[in-house]
């Protein structure tokens, strides 16, 4: 099958879609930062910082996945080829 | 085509799946049963005991600390057999090589219907219909499409996060896998048979692979498990007012000793 302009344009789109994770790296990044900040104010709470930050990064990571969703879906059933 | 045929014609596999890892967690759950039922005690618990006093502490510690001890007999049993059911089947694929039930997006909307079920079920009851149906209208009016897109906009993003988080894992594990394949066939310089792209004995992949499945099934799998049940707890007692639920248990408790009193005298 011969690749038309539309496949391209919707490649294109798929990763202009994945570009969601951009700001997710950033909130986990601050969330991470607090988490050490934490942990070097209040040594002995290690194990409750751990967890909260590891819940607050799951619940940030979801916009990401929407974007990775989105750009799957357009992959595997847009594309002609 | 019967209704019946129907059905079963439109499973897929990873429906399929789920009904295995049900059976499995009813079988495991049924023996569990009858063990704790044959503990005395007054003895040394067992290895297997204290590790399910630790799930049961644990699992209640998360209860109370958001329900302050409301609702205990219908959430709690729920929460505590979620949390495993979705261990399991986010632990399917490492133990077995069958795809994880998550993997298909109608197994995370049913579980995240039947927790936003518990949430309506609950605010019908303690709150009443009547101020559910005014809480549309909080704080002004105006907010009364957003209130409504919110209805549908939780379950949606509960069940995307655990449906995209495994989606995503094991696309990432068979593309590395794929990828292994042809690395290796290029290491090695083997003929490539057409139709055999991806060698039968995949070893590259083998040696280089296991921290992947440790991040992506072990780790996220614990963490989405644990992340959804959560999430079940805080959305299912968002709308429930616990001192006001307290002050009206006192209040029937005091009526009551009240009559019991009168009668007596």
């Amino acid at each position: 099958m011969e690749a038309t302009i539309a496949d391209g344009l919707i490649a294109i789109g798929a990763g202009l879609a994945v570009l969601t994770g951009a700001g997710t790296g950033a909130g986990q990044g601050v969330s991470a930062s607090g988490g050490a900040q934490a942990v070097g104010r209040n040594p002995e709470a290690e194990g409750k910082i751990r967890i909260m930050m590891i819940i607050g990064q799951a619940v940030a990571e979801s916009s990401a996945l929407y974007g990775l969703l989105i750009a799957l879906i357009l992959i595997f059933t847009k594309m002609s080829s | 085509m019967s209704a019946i045929e129907y059905y079963f014609s439109q499973q897929s596999e990873q429906t399929m799946n789920l009904l295995y890892v049900a059976i499995f967690l009813a079988i495991v759950f049924v023996v569990l049963g009858k063990y704790i039922d044959r503990q005395e005690p007054m003895k040394r618990p067992s290895k297997i005991m204290v590790v399910i006093d630790m799930y049961y502490g644990f699992i209640t510690n998360l209860y109370d600390s958001i329900y302050k001890g409301h609702c205990k007999k219908t959430i709690l049993p729920y929460v505590s057999m979620l949390i495993i059911f979705i261990l399991t089947m986010n632990w399917l694929g490492l133990f077995t090589g069958l795809s994880a039930p998550a993997t298909d997006y109608n197994v995370p909307l049913g579980l995240a219907l039947i927790s936003f079920g518990f949430k309506y079920a609950y605010e019908f009851k303690y709150v009443g219909v009547v101020n559910h149906m005014k809480g549309y209208l909080d704080p002004v009016a105006v907010m009364l499409p957003l209130n409504l897109m919110d209805i549908i906009a939780k379950p949606l993003s509960m069940s995307m996060r655990l449906f995209g988080n495994l989606l995503a894992g094991s696309l990432i594990l068979a593309i590395f896998y794929s990828a292994m394949g042809g690395a290796q066939n290029m290491l090695f310089a083997l003929p490539v048979v057409e139709g055999f792209e991806n060698p039968i004995f995949n070893f590259l992949g083998a040696i280089v692979a296991p921290p992947l499945h440790f991040y992506f099934d072990v780790f996220s799998g614990v963490i989405q498990a644990f992340v959804f049940t959560l999430l079940t707890l805080i959305f299912s007692s968002i709308g429930l007012d616990f001192d006001d639920m307290d002050e009206k248990a006192k209040a029937k408790q005091l009526k009551e000793e009240s009559k019991q009193t009168a009668s007596v005298s």
